[in-house]
């Protein structure tokens, strides 16, 4: 714990999160970030705190983001441009785990059961918010529910909704 | 075994089912695995139970083929690391199941192998053969020649440093480890041998610094066996990363055939088909043991298709290259020399990240012809049997920082239809005089594998879900059924209790297709993709889905 202390001096968002795990530990409640989307039992919110990325996003970040997100074969599984490879697409809107600044830092620090490497031991908290911003810049392309095709062989037409 | 017999001919001997009846063959059983992905591999029949693998996790499930319905006699459900799943480049596939010794062994993605009692279903022995740490799973097919089972990880995309194992039939202890570059004491290798090659520590010296400890040559297609010349003959995959000037040398042996023996894994000779490969061009294709004459003498061949889409007809003993012509649309290399094993290169073709963005580089790196599609061999027509890609690529290399357990690639290479536009092709070919006696041309690329019987009918699939017959000896197309999903696999043939003639096969499309074809997949809302801009209609034909399909008359 100490050694991402040391690392969040620059990261206010993390520290804003380990403030609270270490708050909620002397209650016996562990805190975790706050997914919007899950159904909350008997209509009540559990204790979670909302993250927000510490850095506010401009050209240089995102490019910055960019670059990190290839230095660290982001691409490698996820695709040039983020649009999905042997990983899911990061940039359809959608989202596995949550798609709040909260849910995606988590997902890159400490990974995901189904195939998600652990990068909080080799990316900065700060080079973690510079991919999340890097993401969120990326346009969402077209893809929309309905496909449909015509009906002589060509390419698939995408119709919004 | 996974490719029916040791020379790994994928040839039956069955003869029910012919060129004149073929027409009027007919589902009789299908089952669904409950798994998506890619159903590479094949089921195994071995006395009157099937066995079938899925992919990732990886169930085996074993069908009572004597009762009516083929209900399941047991079904085995390993305990599977999901991690895998981020470590394995290309889905989360499997290559089969291979029986010895009463016991149905085969890997799991995660890294281990595992040896389940054939009648009981009950765990014998599992290994750690792997570590996923490094980037290192494991879909392919375990061999077993004598009482060794070999295996070897996938990882070529992951900076790993290429191996192969032989276990103990018995135990599942590993007795020794021989990896495919380094110096000789690490590659079991003794100098001296191959037809082209007597350096000693040849692994090292055609490499720069230690690169070659991260430079992958991974072990992920099929195996062969001569027992007469106490040989196994395996292919290794691509050098790591794509971008060829973190690597300068001929990076051996990636992109190779090596010959070594069962029992210590001692390297007998190799041969390099693609030095310092440009281009993702694995050779993990099958090595089918057969004998030919070749320019007037009898000779001990093995025959290869290369992902570099030239054809190989090697001499097994030696290691000579005796025939290389390309069966697919070639742009990379002019032709291979005879005399020397090498390629005579179109140097404008060559990639690097200095060279930018290469154009027109053909076959694209899903090769000419896949390793997951292992081809087959009728010993009556003397022709073998593949399914084959036509496509090209464009080649943008970029350094690359290896970060263990993530991937080590620096390449991007979009795809487009090579001449003609149909995207694949399903060919027989001479391999004692190198050329194509007939093909059948497919919209699609042809990614499934082939069986070819006795009848003279050759069995194969495609991508947008038809399972197809046609002659063997003419190319004539008998046959064809929708299967649901586009094939993958690699059909088999069998005898029932019943004494009747069958053939299995899987539908599940996958593997790279996973990755390639974009918009086939249903089952994560999370992650929707565009349909592949050189495959728009795909997924006009087929989704993913896991069945295995048998056909009789």
């Amino acid at each position: 714990m100490k050694q991402y202390v040391v690392r969040c001096a620059w990261c206010v968002g993390l520290a804003a999160l380990l403030a609270a795990c270490e708050r909620s530990s002397a209650g016996g409640v562990p805190v975790s970030v706050r997914y919007p989307d899950h159904v909350a039992a008997g209509g009540n919110q559990p204790p979670a705190i909302e993250v927000k990325n510490p850095i506010a996003s401009d050209s240089t970040i995102v490019a910055d983001g960019g670059r990190i997100y290839s230095a660290m074969n982001c691409d490698g599984c996820h695709g040039g441009g983020a649009t999905g490879w042997v990983g899911p697409s990061l940039v359809d809107g959608r989202w596995r785990y949550g798609g709040t600044d909260g849910a995606l830092f988590e997902s890159i620090f400490y990974g995901r059961p189904r195939g998600m490497p652990a990068y909080g031991g080799v990316m900065s908290p700060g080079a973690i918010w510079k991919v999340i911003a890097y993401i969120r810049a990326q346009p969402i392309p077209s893809v929309v529910p309905t496909q449909v095709w015509p009906s002589t062989e060509t390419t698939p037409r995408q119709q919004r909704p | 075994m996974p490719a029916k017999d040791y020379a790994a001919t994928r040839y039956s001997g069955l003869a029910q089912i012919t060129a004149a009846n073929a027409a009027r063959l007919r589902p009789v059983w299908s089952f669904s695995t409950g798994v998506l992905g890619g159903h590479e591999g094949q089921p195994l029949v071995v006395g009157s139970t099937m066995y079938v693998v899925t992919p990732f996790p990886n169930v085996l499930y074993a069908f009572d083929l004597t009762r009516e319905g083929y209900p399941l006699k047991w079904k085995y459900r390993p305990e599977v690391n999901p991690t895998a799943l981020g470590l394995a480049c290309c889905d989360a596939i499997n290559r089969g199941a291979v029986y010895a010794d009463g016991k149905i062994i085969y890997n799991l993605l995660d890294g281990h192998t595992v040896a389940v009692d054939a009648v009981t279903g009950s765990e014998v022995w599992k290994t750690q053969i792997a570590d996923m740490n490094q980037g290192e799973t494991t879909p392919m097919a375990p061999f077993v020649a004598g009482n060794r089972v070999i295996v070897g990880p996938s990882g070529g995309e992951f900076g790993i440093y290429g191996w192969v194992k032989g276990l103990d039939l018995r135990t599942g202890k590993i007795l020794w480890t021989a990896h495919n570059m380094g110096p000789d004491s690490l590659m079991l290798a003794r100098p001296g041998r191959g037809h082209y090659t007597a350096d000693a520590n040849i692994g090292v010296s055609t490499w720069q610094g230690d690169s070659w400890r991260r430079g992958g040559a991974p072990v992920w297609g099929w195996i062969s066996y001569d027992a007469q010349l106490d040989l196994i003959y395996f292919g290794t995959g691509n050098p790591g990363p794509y971008n060829t000037e973190q690597r300068p040398g001929e990076n051996k042996w990636t992109n190779s055939v090596l010959a070594r023996r069962p029992r210590d894994g001692a390297l007998v000779w190799a041969y390099q088909f693609t030095p310092h490969d440009s281009w993702d061009y694995d050779s993990n294709a099958e090595m089918i043991l057969v004998d030919l004459v070749v320019g007037g003498r009898l000779r001990k061949v093995l025959v290869h298709f290369d992902k570099n889409g030239f054809a190989y007809t090697i001499d097994r003993r030696s290691g000579e290259l005796l025939v290389a012509e390309p069966f697919a649309n070639v742009t990379w290399a002019k032709h291979i020399n005879r005399s020397t094993g090498l390629p005579v290169l179109d140097t404008s073709k060559t990639t690097g990240a200095s060279r930018g963005d290469v154009k027109g580089i053909c076959p694209s790196l899903e090769g000419g012809k896949s390793p997951a599609s292992p081809s087959s061999y009728s010993p009556r027509t003397g022709l073998f049997y593949t399914a084959t890609n036509n496509l090209c690529m464009n080649f943008a290399a970029a350094p690359v920082t290896r970060i263990a357990g993530t991937p080590y690639i620096g390449a991007t290479t979009p795809y487009f239809a090579g001449p003609g536009g149909n995207m694949g092709e399903f060919l027989a070919w001479d391999a004692a005089r190198g050329r194509k006696v007939w093909g059948i041309k497919e919209k699609f690329p042809v990614w499934s594998g082939s069986v070819v019987t006795r009848g003279d009918v050759v069995f194969y699939g495609t991508l947008d879900g038809w399972f197809k017959a046609a002659n063997a000896r003419t190319g004539k197309a008998l046959w064809k059924f929708k299967v649901g999903s586009g094939v993958v696999g690699a059909p088999i043939s069998f005898r029932g209790p019943d004494r009747k003639q069958y053939i299995a096969v899987y539908a599940g499309i996958g593997g790279d297709w996973f990755l390639l074809s974009g918009d086939v997949r249903s089952d994560d809302p999370a992650d929707v993709r565009p349909p592949a801009d050189f495959a728009p209609d795909l997924a006009r034909h087929t989704s993913q889905g896991g069945m295995v399909w048998i056909f009789g008359l």
